[in-house]
């Protein structure tokens, strides 16, 4: 099965319901605004049968609060670590999802977080070969993108 | 009941510790490790009764953990909560012994059948 824009938002709402309690919807008018270099990038990386990168960008303020939500902490509780570690379980759970719809044998890497925006990030904005998403949560923007899987209808924003 | 919950990831294991102490179950203990060689040091000071392991980590990983656990002949339940709960990873965890693979993003009712003893229901991959 094919990793297409459908199926990568259906598991993006529901990671976010049941792991953050969030409300998130996805950006199709250009409201979702730039990236930020204080931002965390994710990426999970899988290989096997076929190779790809699913990256995950959130605002440090998104981050906080996802934080906030899985800890059940108040926003001003939460270090920098625990942001970061929150993104990359984010990453994990979307990654080790799409690994059901991936062909046998995949092996996924352990997700990795850096600031700022990422490669593949970038790779978002030039490559063909990605499916990308962008969301709006808390008032927040998030993307997830795909790069290196067979995909269908591929876009960007 | 003495539960150790093994996940690399510091937010998991409080996501998971807090979803056990809300389930109100009684005397509960828990126990949390980082991965798969921490956990043994833990079993080594006293054995858990139940273990909620995540499948992939650094340094060891859970099913080299469940093989080590089996191979010292350690008597507790085992089973994973793990983002990767495919039936792939299953069959291996199964033949092990394991209990249960529970699929990140969990849910907070599937946790707590887990804390029933006689768990007969416990969730694994279709």
């Amino acid at each position: 099965m094919a990793v297409t824009e459908e199926l990568l938002s259906d598991l993006v709402l529901e990671v976010w319901d049941v792991l953050l309690g969030l409300h998130v919807e996805e950006s199709v008018d250009g409201s979702w605004g730039e990236a930020s270099s204080e931002g965390f990038t994710s990426t999970i990386q899988w290989t096997g049968a076929s190779q790809g990168t699913l990256g995950l960008y959130t605002t440090v303020a998104f981050a906080e609060l996802a934080a906030a939500r899985m800890l059940n902490l108040s926003s001003r509780e939460i270090t920098r670590s625990d942001a970061s570690d929150s993104c990359a379980e984010l990453a994990n759970v979307l990654g080790g999802n799409l690994q059901s719809v991936l062909p046998l044998p995949t092996h996924l890497s352990l997700p990795q977080v850096v600031t700022g925006t990422s490669p593949e990030f970038a790779a978002c904005e030039r490559s063909q070969r990605v499916v990308c998403l962008q969301f709006i949560s808390a008032g927040q923007p998030v993307q997830v993108s795909i790069t290196g899987a067979a995909h269908e209808g591929a876009r960007c924003g | 009941m003495n539960v150790l919950i093994i996940d690399d990831s510091r937010t998991m294991r409080r996501v998971v510790r807090r979803c056990l102490v809300e389930s109100g179950h009684d005397a509960l203990q828990i126990v949390e490790a980082s991965n798969g060689r921490e956990a043994l040091a833990v079993m080594e000071e006293q054995l858990p009764d139940l273990v909620i392991c995540d499948w992939a980590m650094p340094v060891m990983d859970g099913i080299t953990l469940l093989k080590e656990v089996r191979r010292l002949d350690y008597r507790l339940r085992f089973g994973f909560l793990t983002s990767t709960a495919t039936a792939e990873n299953w069959r291996q965890a199964s033949r092990l012994g394991a209990e249960f693979m529970l699929a990140k993003p969990v849910l907070t009712e599937d946790l707590c059948r887990l804390l029933r003893a006689d768990a007969t229901d416990a969730p694994v991959p279709s």
